[in-house]
């Protein structure tokens, strides 16, 4: 287990599978399942909701236990901590995590995520950052690119909120974060 | 045959042709009946007016049998056809064989004669008789002697006599010559009117010439440039570069002030306005903006300065 100074990720025994007992867990022991990304398609988007933040709180449950806690983590580099956040959150298999920041907003770039729902992976993104830092966050969808790359807008609710409407009106994602930043709205 | 043989036949031929050229007319009318009983043929061979002459007696001796080869290369040219007038019903007892022609064969010729151009049988007749037997000697080409005297002798068969038609290759009568000299006459005659006389022409003088300089020097300097050479009539010392003109290019042309129509309309008569324009004088640039502070820039360092800035949002 890497200590919470450890500013990089370490990955091994992150998932144990005792093929005895026909069990599979995490590091911490909690009990893991393997499952098809194609069974989550079938869910409705409340459903991937729950599950989504349910997997993401997980997964920053993790970073806090390696980096000491919701106040290791935040008092941890932004290299350290979306280090770990990215590499747990692949160890579950949900994509490739890199973070931007756009004046005062969080963005992040979600690449080969395995589920094409956004609610599903803004609540995965949402519930591990929240249980990483100890701060509850929303996230938001930005839109996703020609190569797959989803981005998501990470901060209050009210403001995620708002970040909807403006992407639904038709607004690219710079135009959002620019009108975040007090701009016109 | 040999040349005697021929020659022996060629005499006895020619006193036959004697005899009955001296027989009194009616004696040879009376046998015409005779040769109309004979076949057509024959009576194409019938030439009598023409082979008196052309078978003279010394026209046969030894020498002037080298006259015969070289009628027969004058034939051979481009003769016109006999014009003689023949006596038809003097034409029909006499009987002339084509073997004549083989007359010309052993002779023994000199150099000139091989060539064929030169007409030696005319040089080599005797004078007296060059007169009477040159016309017929060309007229009546002896390489066909019978096919020309057939031409000849083209005239209204007589009423007893079958007349078969001409093959299409036969010779056609030819045109009289007076036609053809009238013809001939015609083209004469100038088409065109004469050529000029040599000489210029000289071009009419127009209504009303245009004046022009002339084109000698002036006696004066006028008309001379300051380095000896001439200048082209027409063009005055005042226009030339030399006196001091200078020469305007496209775009040096001084501006024309015209005052608008409007305007002028509007004065009026003897009052001039202008107006009086105050531009102001501004600097092109000038640093008018200016700054204090900075814009703050959120740079954090941890991650829970980042979510402090984006839950601030």
């Amino acid at each position: 287990m890497a200590s919470p100074t450890d500013p990089s990720f370490d990955p091994t025994g992150a998932v144990r599978f005792d093929l005895r007992a026909g069990s599979a867990s995490d590091s911490q022991g909690a009990r893991l399942v393997l499952v098809p990304s194609d069974a989550l398609e079938l869910l409705g988007a409340e459903a991937l909701t729950a599950i989504g933040l349910h997997m993401g709180r997980a997964c920053g449950a993790r970073v806090a236990a390696r980096l000491g806690g919701d106040d290791g983590v935040r008092s941890s580099s932004l290299e350290v901590a979306v280090a770990h956040l990215s590499g747990e959150l692949a160890v579950a298999g949900i994509g490739a995590v890199h973070v931007e920041r756009w004046g005062r907003a969080m963005v992040v770039i979600v690449s080969n995520p395995c589920v094409a729902d956004d609610a599903f992976v803004g609540a995965v993104l949402a519930g591990a950052l929240s249980a990483a830092s100890g701060r509850e966050v929303t996230a938001a969808a930005l839109g996703r690119e020609q190569g797959g790359e989803a981005r998501y807008f990470l901060g209050s609710a009210a403001t995620a909120e708002r970040v909807e409407e403006l992407v639904a009106s038709g607004k690219a994602y710079a135009e959002v974060v620019a009108i975040l930043q007090g701009g016109s709205s | 045959m040999s040349a005697n043989e021929k020659i022996t036949r060629l005499q006895n031929l020619l006193e036959r042709v004697q005899t009955r050229g001296v027989q009194p007319r009616e004696a040879r009318t009376n046998g015409a009946s005779a040769a109309f009983a004979a076949p057509v043929a024959q009576a194409a061979y019938v030439a009598p007016e023409v082979a008196e002459p052309t078978f003279d007696a010394p026209a046969f001796e030894e020498p002037d049998l080298e006259m015969m080869p070289a009628a027969t290369a004058d034939a051979s040219s481009s003769v016109p056809p006999p014009t003689v007038d023949y006596d038809v019903e003097s034409d029909m007892e006499v009987e002339v064989s084509s073997e004549v022609v083989e007359v010309d064969i052993d002779i023994d010729e000199p150099m000139a004669l091989e060539s064929g151009a030169q007409p030696v049988g005319q040089q080599t007749m005797p004078p007296g008789e060059m007169e009477e037997e040159l016309e017929p000697l060309v007229a009546a080409p002896l390489e066909e002697p019978a096919a020309e005297l057939e031409e000849v002798v083209d005239e209204p068969p007589p009423a007893n006599e079958i007349e078969e038609p001409s093959p299409s290759s036969s010779r056609r009568p030819i045109a009289s010559e007076e036609p053809a000299a009238e013809a001939y006459s015609e083209e004469s005659a100038p088409r065109h009117t004469p050529p000029p006389e040599s000489g210029k022409q000289v071009a009419a003088a127009p209504s009303n010439p245009p004046s022009r300089n002339p084109s000698m020097p002036p006696p004066s300097l006028e008309g001379h440039t300051l380095i000896g050479g001439w200048r082209e009539p027409g063009l005055g010392p005042q226009l030339g570069p030399s006196a001091g003109s200078p020469v305007r290019g496209p775009g040096t042309e001084p501006p024309v002030h015209i005052a608008p129509p409007a305007v002028a309309a509007a004065q009026p008569s003897g009052t001039r306005l202008s107006p009086d324009v105050t531009r102001p004088n501004l600097p092109a640039r000038a640093n008018v903006a200016s700054f204090q502070g900075a814009a703050p820039v959120a740079k954090p360092k941890t991650l829970g300065e980042l979510l402090d800035l984006t839950l601030g949002l």
